[in-house]
């Protein structure tokens, strides 16, 4: 015999530590220690060793609620909360446990667990969660057999029962579960930002392009961004994120834009996109470039196509744009010129002097720049991220010294030149590149992919993109990848998944799919619903068809072809005489009391058979199955052994005059 | 609370917590009510029921269904309580209690309660079974004056034969004569007198008593009614033949059990109807 409380102990101990672990990396020291301080101390409590009096957990809990208290702030509100969860679990964990301190250890665990998410949205929640809920379920039902059956000890068997009824239930609730997800409501704008953290803020972006500033860059292959869109040619896939605008000390930085600088018609291919930033990384909302619009997102937008996310970027959020493969962006109106040809007063001398050579010569804005072109091509510059250019000047040292650098020595020196030279110029940071996930259909872009370039404003045509880095001798822009590794494959076929993590689960809102749905008047308005409705149905109805089959085959298995033309006869009878048939009844003695010939012929056949240990001749069960398709209508005959006879629901009892 | 902390946070992984606990809930509803839908409840009760007098209730619970095991069932009935912890499908359990029923009379239950925790804790879930059983509770037997013979009043009539017979009182010691059953030597004067002495009871069932509840001794009717029954019992122990002078009816003496059952019975509904 097994004691209820035991499994109970065992089941709690796990709950708790799934509510722990994933909380984990995100608590203080002290809540860390304490946890499995308890855990230990919780064990041997169970065992009565060195049991804790209940009045110290109190003062525990108190303590604590009090020193956690005193932290909270507007602005720390997880913080102590998650840590003070910690803390009343493990208090719970090794005092006393009775019905109700079970039921509190799950809810603390649960919601301890339900906080991590705060966190970290990672997929490994999945198995965390699927984890929780099956040993919550079991437990709860362990916990109702504890606290109400007459027993504290069960048999093995049925233990087994129980544990296999319980666990049935998380896997009776899934499709329910996929179900309410979907069709849960929610707000449009969370009413608790402060409670989504979202990690540290991360900018992938710089705010200010300042090279010299290091000898050496070092490249991170940390996620930046995924885009779902069409596969590109390499060569258009320039994300555009932030235009730097003014050149100020040895750096270009953003400042406000001038006023009147209006945007025309972009022409050239159109490509949608949905993007979906890394958490803390979407301050600029990066697109294709040139982005002629964006939604799904809050953001303020300004005539340089630089889209500024409201409310900080903060927290996982996605949006959808437009964009304009175009390597010009028309003006409506004149730019203000003085502002986008002003350079900082220091200056070095072969800089302004090469500036100032190349305004003589060009006649135009547009022979200025291919001047300047073939001045970067004759250089032989060679495009490098160690020993760089440093110094006063380190911009004159890239273009007639060292001659190697990364982008942004290429950008701020060819927009400066410009600028020196007359022509309007900004810089325009972003990304260049990203790995196609074919899997999945979209883009993932990395931060050694983030890239600077120019944009030169000619006259009548407006801006115009220029890379000056493609005039590296040795520019990696230009490398086409080749066949893919293994290992490259299965990185994509993981990252695939935790794309679709993001897409159908923690991005999943149905009110705003089905507005941009509507909005992008696809003309399926009626049907959209239906068919996310009809999808919901079926993830509903596959893992349900899916338990039934595995129940048929099981018992296919167990049963042979005798006991289950047996089991149906049965089944026959109790329906067509409704009676009950105890297991206990012999099949001879039910004929006797049936008194219908159909079934005598049954049980002859199937008796003669069975009860001399042969099995059933193939002919013999075509026959009992027909027999069995007789007992139809035998209701009607009429027949006189219904009031009495085993098993029968209608009985006569001892004390005379009573029926059931 | 999840809930809320779900609306106002607008993070889908507490949405993916808050659906599951839903639809947990709604799962562990409809297992509950699997659990005390397919069982039947069948109330055994013995022959004889006696009103004031503890009598054993067994409630015999049968699993119907053919996958789900029922577990943790309550049967509330006759103001008793039958716990099963777990039935089998296609199971029969018996649990039994001890109950008291105050009135004579007819008794219909019209319905037992059938109610269970499983599978949380949160709630109970209760059905009302049906039912139609009938069962009759004789009046409680008070202590009468045996009767001895005519004169004794409430006998209508009574013989005395001096037959041997196996039940009734003691007669006489006479010797073991060889065709005696063994349960009536009697040990302590067989040990005494150095020889087998048997003991010799009146065999008073061949002498028919018919009770009038009317002359009977009791200052109630319930009272009489209440002394006929013991003596019915007391008399149909001994093997008497025993019938009953009602106000309007005379029911003719018999010896059977399903005689005294009858007598009881119509002792128990006199007046009643």
């Amino acid at each position: 015999m097994v004691r209820i409380k035991t499994v109970l102990n065992f089941l709690a101990y796990g709950i708790a530590l799934l509510g722990f672990v994933p909380l984990f990396p995100y608590l203080e020291t002290v809540p860390r220690m304490i946890f499995p301080a308890a855990f230990v101390s919780g064990i041997m409590a169970d065992r009565k060793i060195f049991p804790i009096p209940a009045w110290i957990s109190t003062v525990i809990s108190i303590l604590f609620f009090v020193f956690y208290a005193a932290q909270f702030t507007k602005d720390n509100v997880v913080g102590p909360a998650v840590n003070l969860l910690v803390i009343l679990l493990s208090v719970r964990l090794f005092s006393d446990k009775t019905d109700r301190n079970y039921l509190q250890i799950f809810a603390l665990s649960l919601f301890s667990f339900t906080s991590s998410s705060l966190f970290s949205l990672s997929p490994v929640f999945l198995i965390y969660l699927s984890l929780i809920l099956v040993l919550i379920a079991v437990s709860l039902v362990m916990l109702t057999f504890y606290s109400t059956s007459s027993e504290p000890l069960v048999s093995p068997r049925g233990l087994t029962r129980i544990m296999s009824v319980a666990l049935l239930m998380p896997v009776a609730a899934l499709p329910l579960m996929l179900l309410l997800f979907i069709i849960l409501p929610r707000t449009q704008v969370p009413l608790w930002n402060f409670l989504n953290i979202g990690g540290v803020k991360v900018t992938g972006l710089t705010e200010k392009v300042e090279p010299g500033s290091a000898s050496a860059v070092s490249e991170v292959k940390n996620i930046a961004l995924r885009a779902d869109c069409e596969k590109l040619p390499k060569d258009r896939l320039y994300w555009r994120g932030i235009v730097l605008n003014t050149f100020e000390g040895n750096a270009w930085v953003r400042k406000k834009t001038p006023p009147g600088e209006e945007g025309a018609m972009l022409k050239g291919k159109t490509v949608r996109q949905t993007i979906y930033p890394e958490p803390g990384r979407a301050v600029y909302l990066v697109a294709l470039n040139v982005p002629r619009g964006i939604s799904g997102t809050r953001f303020t937008a300004e005539h340089d196509y630089t889209y500024t996310a409201r409310g900080g970027g903060i927290g996982r959020i996605k949006y959808d744009v437009e964009s304009v493969l175009s390597d010009t962006i028309e003006t409506r109106k004149a730019i203000d010129r003085n502002f986008y040809l002003h350079v900082p007063e220091r200056l070095s001398r072969r800089m302004v002097d090469l500036g100032k050579s190349i305004a003589g010569k060009g006649k135009d804005d547009e022979e200025k720049i291919s001047l300047l072109e073939s001045e970067f091509m004759a250089r032989n510059l060679t495009y490098a991220t160690a020993n760089l250019p440093v110094g006063e000047f380190p911009l004159d040292e890239f273009l007639f010294e060292k001659r190697r650098g990364h982008c942004e020595f290429f950008a701020s020196s060819f927009a400066l030149l410009l600028r020196l030279a007359g022509v309007p110029a900004r810089l325009v940071g972003g990304f260049l590149g990203g790995e196609y996930n074919d899997l999945g259909g979209y883009y993932v872009v990395t931060d050694d992919m983030a890239h600077v370039w120019v944009e030169a404003y000619i006259q009548g045509k407006g801006w115009l993109m220029i890379d000056p880095s493609k005039w590296a001798v040795n520019f990696p822009g230009a490398v086409e990848s080749g066949q893919r590794s293994f290992a490259q494959s299965l990185r994509m076929t993981i990252d695939a998944f935790s794309y679709y993590w993001n897409v159908a689960v923690i991005d999943y809102d149905l009110e705003r799919q089905l507005r941009f749905i509507n909005s992008a008047n696809i003309g399926l308005r009626g049907l959209s619903l239906r068919a996310i409705l009809k999808l919901a149905v079926y993830l509903a109805i596959f893992p349900c068809l899916a338990v039934i089959a595995i129940a048929m085959m099981k018992r296919r298995e167990k049963s042979s072809r005798e006991e289950r033309i047996l089991a149906r006869f049965l089944r026959k009878v109790a329906k067509e005489y409704r009676i009950w048939i105890s297991p206990e009844t012999g099949l001879h003695e039910l004929s006797a009391t049936l008194n219908n010939p159909v079934a005598t012929r049954f049980v002859a056949i199937y008796g003669r058979a069975v009860y001399h240990d042969r099995r059933l001749a193939p002919e013999e069960i075509r026959e009992l199955t027909i027999l069995i398709s007789k007992m139809i209508g035998t209701k009607s005959r009429g027949h006189s052994g219904m009031d009495s006879g085993p098993g029968n629901m209608v009985r006569i009892q001892g004390n005379g005059i009573d029926k059931p | 609370m999840l809930g809320f902390a779900a609306v106002n946070t607008g993070n889908n992984l507490i949405f993916l917590i808050v659906a599951a606990l839903l639809a947990f809930m709604s799962v562990s509803g409809i297992l509950g009510w699997l659990n005390i839908k397919g069982a039947n409840v069948f109330i055994d009760l013995p022959d004889e029921i006696y009103s004031g007098m503890e009598t054993l209730v067994t409630v015999r619970l049968v699993n119907r269904r053919r996958y789900l095991p029922s577990f943790l069932l309550k049967v509330n009935v006759l103001e008793g309580t039958a716990d099963f912890d777990l039935v089998e499908c296609g199971e029969e359990r018996k649990k039994s209690f001890t109950g008291r029923f105050r009135e004579r009379g007819e008794h219909l239950v019209t319905g037992v309660e059938l109610s269970s925790p499983f599978p949380i804790n949160f709630f109970v879930r209760s059905r009302r079974l049906p039912t139609d059983r009938r069962f009759v509770v004789f009046p409680s037997p008070l202590p009468s004056p045996l009767p001895g013979g005519h004169d004794k009043p409430g006998m209508n009539s009574a013989l005395t034969v001096a037959v041997k017979g196996y039940e009734g009182d003691l007669a006489k010691i006479n010797d073991y004569s060889g065709a005696d059953p063994l349960r009536l030597i009697h040990w302590r004067l067989s040990a005494k007198h150095g020889e087998l002495k048997v003991k010799e009871l009146t065999a008073s069932a061949q002498i028919p008593v018919i009770l009038d509840i009317d002359a009977l001794p009791g200052s109630t009717l319930e009272e009489n009614l209440s002394r006929a029954v013991y003596l019915v019992n007391r008399l149909m122990r001994s093997n008497r033949a025993v019938g009953l002078q009602l106000r309007e009816r005379k029911i003719a003496p018999a010896v059977s059990r399903s005689h005294k059952l009858r007598l009881l019975s119509e002792l128990a509904l006199y007046g009643k109807n």
